[in-house]
């Protein structure tokens, strides 16, 4: 039915609050159809708070049978039945019982007027000629005069045969008037015998004569629902059959067409009309068939605005608790990598910590502190009063709290119902968002409803400086906005509210105070229309600038107001405040619900490439917890700032970025979403001086990254801090874990094998690649012809005073000299020109790359290659472990397990002199190198390896239990695997450790770990190998990489089916872990199946790659 | 978090001395004088006996020598600690303080039978003074009270109550949160024990720190409040840092269970502490 829609857009763009209309004909073909269908949807719109009025010329009894008999719930005191041509109307009460609501009494002269005229135009008929005429006097308020006794009930779909043989009967019975003369004679007798406001009408078969018409059915609808819900005429739609004339008649339903509505509304008629419809109203020829996809139209898009039905997509805290509220805050910020705003009260509530975060803006408390992100205007601040006072979430007036986070959409719905000490109730509704289409933008809905009571009402809504969030900005706050130089353009992007001062807004301009960058935060908000006098007025001070909208309300009567914040920087423009200003007039000139679609767009779109599909409900919401933070915390439009290690979600980090973004958050955009991925590496790109300034203050050559990084790179880890037990201690890692020189260096090359970006090799890969392999080489220490790295701290940070050859970090080293030697190759041979200036700007020496393959080749790595022994030996039988580094096998080996349960980290608890001399590792550091070193290690060695690390590892990081489980499940140790993913998808989500902000590394790892282990995808620069391996839990999983232009779907079956489709256009190599790589074309779609107790190669399949089509061809 | 927000302190506000007439009970009026004073409260000083002694003889039965218009003295009959648990609930007592022993002074128990059985079966604060050389004199002004936190959010139900009381005493707070292997972490939405994961622990451990404080220990008022972690058992966890840190107070939140192997921090504190001890039960522990 899609088509009959056509003329009529606004059924899948408009939320309609009220649907009103008629009934036989128009939602059913007649009164004897089965309504089961209307009303099935007629039932979810109820629930999806719609008013729906059945207007109707029939009698209550007739819709209470056919429709009302069928809907059940709470949600039906939402329907009315506008019964009896305008003389009734009956709703339901919360039980469902009926409820008489209005209802026109005729007094005993207006009963025997109608009488009268009945019987005079009967009379003149049928003393005219022979046609029998009958009366039918049971109808309230009305008497109809049938002219065609002998049809009882004929069907609308045969009006005109109905039509001709009335007229035939009339004629031929010698009433030459027809029924257009039965139509007059009865006008007639109604005004001669005095009727006030007579409604005569027919429907072909009956002349009817009463004294109310569906225009009382329709001027009920706007006094009771329409005025007192505050909903606008626009938000209503009007359906019928009838508007058009019907065998000269004015249609039956072309009464619901009153001046009051002032072509606000929006009237569809599904009827024939063969005469055509009305000005005004929007002609969906189609029948029923079409009303009712017309409704559902509606139900999808109602369903749009709430939060998913997929409960795998949200994350639900109800009620509220003072005690996990940061930690809440923390699981459900939003953001788009631009920014992140904390999941807190608007209201700020004391137990909050509020703060919106913006990427790369930082400052500094003093002139020698780090940086740190700096905490900006809080955009979200309102406040509501109720007679002047003011609502709060306090445990004794909370009468019901949720906080819904839609993680498939990006949006946040706050549901809040407050009683007063008075038993005032008030219920009130939030959205927000951050834009992700356009990430300066942020919007927020707020719905207000007195529900018991008439009051005077008030919001605050604006831009709150934060009080005591270091480090301070210089804020300017301002009420108001300058006009735009256009009024017409003012005018016209001004509220349609009444009362309302359209133009006026709130602005805070900031500036940091060490590092100068300015800020600009406009806001404008907008009452949605309605019919409620909204009084507006600015006010702005040291606590920032906020807008105030008052009104009076009566019970049951919402008001919405929209508030639009637009965020610029001096980072990425000129003029921020100008560019803030513009885009939030911009914003509230298109509205709430046009952003709204947008960001559901945008949500869908990243999700369509970045989704990760399983058959396990926990599984699918942990994975979607995963998933959603790691987009709302990438941009691709930044490449001056990377992602920090507790995203924008939380200050505890300061904002600093670690080797978690390249070893543990980039991998998942590289294969996602390739545009973020690169932006990420620019930002290593050009913090390059800082790095090569931080080797050279160290005495070496090259680039080694900052450990803690900031806008500029140089280096922000603290020299000391304070420990728990209030000792001064040092902070050894900025000195010496320099793996994450070769992390950039991995991430890179990463980068550009996975997405062919040439232009990102020539123009900034390549010499990241050569300047932290120059770092590597210049960073060692040869002795007998081997080459040591001395002195450093590996990922294992409980061995923190400097550890000689870590094996991690010589591995790392080693693999990043030989790929920088082999980029220095490709740029020769197939970038000459732009080798040469390359060269000519790194001073390149043409001997570096032999001496960065000598050192590689002659790096020292492990005990086990010197012949010592004791690898062997700690291994027990077969292939040797390796030594976590030099000296490690000697360290006194704890046996972690029969620790059992403690509170508090076990480092701590041991102590850290002995954790020091200890076996005991903090996290995946050997392990790490399982994974990304595979091919170098060979399998004995990393089951060995694994064997050895994983009962000395006490998981002290968030970063080591996915890392863990990846190496398990590409063990095939699947149970082991399972439990380390459970353990690491809920670091966040069930341990309560995320109240400074969520682990957005952790959950990067999450997702390698189901990738790159449950999956068993390798890459290289030949192709990609797949080799799963799913747990238990899960029958199926589907996900997609991003591979030199073409997105991969696989989709696997457990022990049976390995679907891959190629979208795009090219070619690619893909394999089976341990077979050989297979052409594969854009375009067609491929099968591996699991027999013989492995993956089969792929062979050419039919059809598309999908969970749900694997679900299918389950059934 | 707690409902209770009676304000412990100021006019109206009260402070409970049971007294047995012995020499051992009368070593804790100094410090029920020093906490009536810094509490602005009214000190009810009572002796429970059924045979009726004049008002005007109670000073001198019970040793106390210098009066004063914030002191008043009662006897009152019942079974004793039936009778000061009501006497203390009818004055809406912030506190009771009291020797750890009385007439039958016996120093290698714990405490004596009514010290005992009087903090098993209120949910009042009972601050106790162990007969030591050196006890509180009525000028007594504590600087420091130590309260040691598991981090579940039954703890924190209750702590506030002696943290308004620290509050109203001008008295600074070490919460002690002990770290020990083999422990279970607390339970319960809310609940908080150290930190799980330190990724970077010059970061995560004030961050923690921060969090800890503001889930239990959130407070308006002058105190200061500073979180220590310290591996360990519970006990000598508390016993040391009071003794190196000087704190004059240590405050326990407890089931209210004294019996069997239960309560072993309460009775190895109580028995060993340098400092009066303030016991508060967990509402309706026994």
């Amino acid at each position: 039915m899609g088509d009959c829609m056509e003329g009529f857009p606004e059924a899948g763009e408009r939320l309609f609050r009220i649907l009103a209309f008629d009934w036989d004909g128009t939602a059913v073909p007649d009164r004897h159809a089965d309504a089961r269908r209307v009303a099935a949807v007629l039932q979810q719109l109820l629930k999806l708070d719609v008013l729906v009025a059945v207007i109707t010329g029939t009698n209550f009894e007739n819709i209470d049978r056919q429709l009302c008999s069928l809907i059940h719930g709470t949600h039906k005191r939402r329907l009315y039945v506008c019964a009896n041509r305008g003389s009734e109307v009956f709703g339901f009460d919360i039980d469902g019982n009926v409820t008489l609501l209005f209802r026109r009494e005729a007094t005993p002269d207006e009963n025997r007027l109608l009488d009268r005229i009945a019987q005079a135009v009967k009379s003149d008929i049928e003393s005219l000629s022979s046609v029998g005429i009958n009366i039918i006097y049971d109808r309230l308020n009305r008497r109809k005069v049938d002219l065609i006794p002998e049809w009882p009930d004929p069907p609308k779909s045969r009006i005109d045969e109905l039509m001709a043989r009335t007229e035939a009967r009339l004629k031929q019975g010698g009433y030459s008037g027809g029924i257009h003369g039965a139509y007059e004679l009865t006008l007639h007798y109604a005004r001669r015998f005095g009727l006030k406001n007579a409604r005569v009408t027919s429907d072909v078969k009956h002349i009817e004569v009463g004294l109310t018409d569906k225009s009382d059915s329709i001027r009920w609808v706007i006094s009771q629902l329409c005025y007192r819900r505050n909903i606008p005429f626009r938000n209503m739609l009007v359906g019928g059959d009838e508007f058009g004339n019907v065998a000269g008649f004015e249609g039956s339903d072309s009464h619901m067409i009153v001046p009051e509505l002032g072509g606000d509304s929006y009237i569809v008629s599904v009827g024939k009309e063969p005469d055509g419809v009305p000005p005004g109203v929007t002609h969906l020829p189609g029948g029923p068939d079409c009303f009712i996809s017309l409704l559902e139209r509606q139900v999808a898009l109602h369903r749009l605005m709430l939060p998913s039905e997929d409960v795998t997509a949200l994350l639900v805290e109800n009620g509220f608790n003072p005690l996990r509220e940061r930690e809440v805050e923390s699981l459900l910020a939003v953001g788009n990598g631009y920014l992140g705003t904390r999941g807190s009260l608007e209201e700020q509530d004391p137990a909050s910590s509020a703060a919106t975060l913006l990427a790369g803006v930082y400052d500094r408390t003093s002139r020698e502190s780090i940086e740190e992100l700096v905490v900006v205007p809080d955009w979200l601040y309102t406040r509501i009063y109720v007679n002047n006072i003011q609502l709060t979430a306090g445990r004794q007036n909370l009468l019901e709290h949720r906080r819904v986070l839609d993680m498939s959409k990006g949006m946040l719905f706050r549901e809040w119902r407050h009683r007063d000490r008075e038993n005032r109730v008030t219920r009130i509704r939030f959205i927000r968002f951050a834009s992700l289409a356009d990430p300066h933008l942020l919007v927020e809905r707020l719905v207000v409803v007195p529900e018991n009571y008439s009051g005077k009402l008030r919001v605050e809504t604006g831009l709150r400086i934060c009080e005591g969030c270091p480090p301070e900005l210089t804020v300017t706050a301002a009420a108001g906005a300058e006009p735009p130089e256009d009024e017409a353009a003012r005018r016209a992007a001004g509220s349609a509210s009444a009362g309302a001062e359209p133009e006026s807004g709130v602005r805070v301009s900031a500036t940091t105070v060490h590092t100068g960058i300015a800020l600009a935060q406009r806001q404008q908000s907008r009452p949605a229309a309605g019919f409620i006098n909204m009084r507006h007025s600015t006010a702005a001070g040291g606590f920032g600038a906020i807008e105030r909208w008052r009104w009076r309300a009566a019970a049951g009567q919402p008001v919405t107001i929209d508030k639009y914040v637009s965020v610029f920087t001096s980072r990425e423009s000129t003029a921020p405040d100008r560019e803030a200003a513009a885009a939030t007039e911009r914003l509230a000139g298109l509205g709430f619900r046009p952003l709204a679609l947008q960001q559901i767009g945008a949500w869908r779109d990243r999700l369509a490439t970045a989704a990760v599909t399983v058959d396990d409900n926990d599984s699918q919401q942990w994975l979607n917890f995963a998933l959603y933070h790691l987009i709302s915390a990438g941009n691709p439009h930044d490449e001056r700032s990377s992602i920090s290690a507790r995203a924008l979600t939380g200050s505890i980090y300061k904002g600093h970025i670690f080797w978690d973004a390249e070893m543990f958050i980039l991998p998942f955009f590289i294969f996602t979403h390739p545009p973020t991925a690169r932006a990420m590496l620019l930002y290593r790109f050009h913090t390059l001086a800082a790095a090569r300034e931080n080797a050279l203050r160290k005495g070496y050559a090259g680039a080694l990254f900052a450990w803690e990084a900031t806008g500029g790179g140089e280096d922000m880890t603290p020299a000391a801090v304070v420990d728990p037990r209030g000792e001064i201690v040092p902070v050894l890692s900025g000195k010496l874990e320099h793996h994450i020189s070769a992390a950039v260096a991995w991430g890179a090359w990463s980068y550009w094998n996975a997405s062919g970006d040439e232009g990102f090799l020539v123009g900034a890969g390549a010499e990241l690649l050569i300047e932290t392999a120059r770092f590597w080489a210049s960073r060692v220490t040869e002795v007998d012809g081997s080459f040591h790295i001395l002195g450093v701290e590996g990922p294992d940070e409980y061995h923190d005073e400097g550890v000689d050859d870590n094996y991690y970090t010589n591995a790392m080293a080693r693999w990043n000299l030989r790929r920088a030697a082999e980029v220095v190759e490709r740029l020769k041979r197939l970038h000459p020109d732009e080798w040469q200036l390359l060269a000519a700007k790194l001073g390149f020496d043409i001997g570096e790359p032999q001496r960065w393959l000598r050192v590689a080749g002659g790096m020292f790595m492990g005990a086990a290659d010197t012949g010592s022994g004791k690898s062997a030996s700690a291994a027990g039988a077969g292939a040797a472990p390796v030594e976590q580094f030099r000296g490690y096998f000697e360290l006194e080996d704890i046996d972690v397990s029969a620790f059992g349960s403690h509170v508090g980290p076990l480092d701590v608890l041991l102590g850290h002199e002995r954790t020091v001399a200890s076996q005991v590792v903090k996290q995946a550091d050997v392990v790490m190198a399982l994974y990304l070193l595979e091919e170098e290690l060979g399998a004995g060695a990393i089951e060995a390896s694994f064997d050895y690390y994983e009962p000395r590892t006490v998981h002290g990081s968030s970063l080591s239990p996915a890392i863990h489980g990846l190496v398990a499940a590409r063990l095939g140790r699947l149970e082991n695997a399972w439990s380390y993913f459970s353990r690491a998808a809920r670091i966040d989500l069930a341990h309560g450790n995320a109240a400074g902000g969520i682990h957005v590394a952790a959950l990067g790892g999450l997702w390698q770990q189901v990738v790159m282990g449950f999956a068993g995808v390798r890459t290289s620069r030949e192709g990609v190998f797949v080799y799963p391996h799913l747990p238990e839990r899960w029958g199926t999983m589907a996900f997609t990489l991003a591979w030199r232009g073409l997105q991969l779907r696989f989709a696997a079956e457990r022990g049976r089916r390995l679907r891959l489709e190629l979208a795009g256009e090219g070619e690619a190599m893909v394999g089976i872990k341990g077979l050989e790589l297979q052409a594969m074309t854009g375009g067609r779609s491929y099968t591996a199946f699991w027999q013989g107790g492995r993956w089969q190669a792929f062979s050419p399949a039919e059809g598309a790659v999908t969970a749900a089509g694997i679900q299918e061809d389950k059934a | 978090m707690n409902t209770n927000r009676k304000k412990p302190a100021g006019n109206g506000a009260a402070v409970v001395l049971p007294l047995d007439g012995s020499r051992t009970a009368v070593r804790a009026f100094g410090a029920a004088r020093a906490v009536t004073r810094m509490l602005g409260a009214r000190l009810h000083v009572i002796y429970v006996s059924e045979k009726p002694v004049p008002a005007a003889e109670l000073p001198r039965l019970l040793h106390i020598e210098a009066g004063g218009g914030r002191i008043r003295f009662h006897q009152i009959s019942g079974e004793t600690v039936s009778a000061i648990i009501r006497f203390a609930v009818g004055v809406d007592a912030s506190m009771i303080v009291m020797s750890s022993h009385g007439r039958t002074h016996n120093t290698r128990q714990m405490a004596g039978g009514v010290a005992m059985r009087l903090i098993q079966h209120t949910d009042i604060p009972v601050m106790v003074i162990r007969p030591r050389k050196q006890v509180p004199g009525a000028d007594w002004r504590p600087r420091r009270m130590l309260v040691p936190h598991d981090g579940s959010p039954v703890t924190a139900g209750e702590v506030e109550q002696i943290f308004n009381l620290a509050c109203a005493m001008e008295v600074d707070i070490d919460v002690l949160h002990v770290g020990m292997i083999g422990a279970r972490p607390p339970v319960g939405v809310g609940a908080m024990d150290g930190p799980r994961y330190l990724d970077r622990p010059h970061y995560d451990w004030p961050g923690w720190a921060d969090e800890f404080l503001r889930r239990f220990a959130a407070r308006p008022g002058e105190s200061k409040v500073r979180l220590i972690y310290q591996p360990g058992e519970i006990v000598d966890a508390a016993l040391d840092y009071a003794a190196q840190n000087r704190d004059d107070v240590i405050a326990l939140i407890w089931h209210g269970m004294l019996g069997g192997k239960r309560a072993a921090s309460v009775k190895g504190i109580l028995m060993n502490a340098e400092v009066p001890v303030l016991l508060k039960r967990i509402r309706g522990g026994t």
